[in-house]
């Protein structure tokens, strides 16, 4: 699994083989002492702040800018054009899942 | 405009396999959109309860022209989770939200794993969502679109967890104890 900032992925994977293996062999069995993951958290988390810092993720829960959603809303009644767009985010929907589906069981779907 | 949503499913695996593979639930099969996850948080509290926050990218590959109308330029979405694991209760809480497409859609769910109360080898998982949709005329066209969303994305979890205990012998931590 990749990090959400794709450079920190290799230290992701360290973290994450540390603290599965505490979690599993001492956590769930009742070793209460702490986990031996502080310093590989620590270097990995320093990475995944600044990647959330560059791609402006808004992790405080910073209202979005707001677009021009507000205009579909106000609209009495869904015009044709708009529903023919949730046709197809729905469509897309289930083609996607459908390709996913087919590929599990080793089938290519056709683009 | 608001649709709940709640659904229970049972594994038959002890809690602790279940906790595991859940813990190590992406990457998966099941869970394509899911393409990155971080631990921005964990720490133990005072009855020894582990609590993790975590961030979650998904990306849909919607295409443009339905980016342009949801107004957004972003191809993926952000989902924020907290969890609680209680190794005494044997009891798991995860509640995520999403942080992104939040002026037009909330998405709160709550899942917990518990063990059976008269099985202790069989772990229940109990789901709910809260959808919230901004706005008033297109609300119940896509609560019903979110609904089904939600129920078929449920199954794909309860199959993702499956799949997860099955294969566990990547990343040599074995999720079964072996003696």
């Amino acid at each position: 699994m990749n990090s959400v900032g794709e450079a920190c992925t290799e230290l992701k994977r360290e973290y994450d083989q540390c603290f599965n293996r505490w979690f599993a062999e001492h956590f769930l069995k009742g070793d209460r002492s702490g986990d031996p993951c502080t310093e590989t958290f620590r270097k990995y988390q320093r990475c995944v702040q600044k990647a959330i810092k560059e791609k402006d993720i808004p992790i405080d829960g910073r209202p979005e800018q707001r677009h021009n959603v507000d205009r579909i809303f106000l609209l009495p009644f869904p015009s044709q054009q708009i529903r023919s767009s949730i046709d197809s985010i729905l469509l897309w929907d289930q083609f996607s899942r459908l390709k996913c589906e087919c590929k599990a069981v080793g089938m290519e779907m056709g683009n | 405009m608001m649709k709940i949503w709640s659904t229970e499913h049972i594994f038959s695996y002890p809690w602790e396999t279940v906790i595991k593979a859940a813990m190590r639930k992406y990457p998966n099969p099941m869970n394509p959109n899911v393409v990155g996850v971080d631990v921005l948080d964990r720490s133990l509290d005072a009855a020894g309860r582990l609590h993790s926050h975590r961030l979650l990218s998904t990306e849909w590959g919607l295409p443009s022209i339905v980016r342009a109308i949801l107004g957004t330029n972003q191809t993926q979405t952000y989902v924020k989770e907290h969890s609680i694991v209680d190794p005494e209760e044997k009891k798991m809480e995860l509640c995520s939200t999403n942080i992104t497409l939040t002026n037009l859609i909330s998405v709160d769910e709550r899942l917990v794993y518990t063990t059976h109360p008269e099985n202790p080898e069989v772990t229940v998982l109990t789901q709910e969502a809260i959808i919230t949709v901004k706005g008033v005329s297109l609300s119940s066209y896509l609560e019903g679109m979110m609904v089904r969303s939600m129920s078929a994305n449920a199954r794909k979890g309860w199959d993702a967890i499956e799949w997860i205990i099955q294969n566990s012998e990547r990343e040599n931590v074995p999720l079964c104890d072996i003696y």
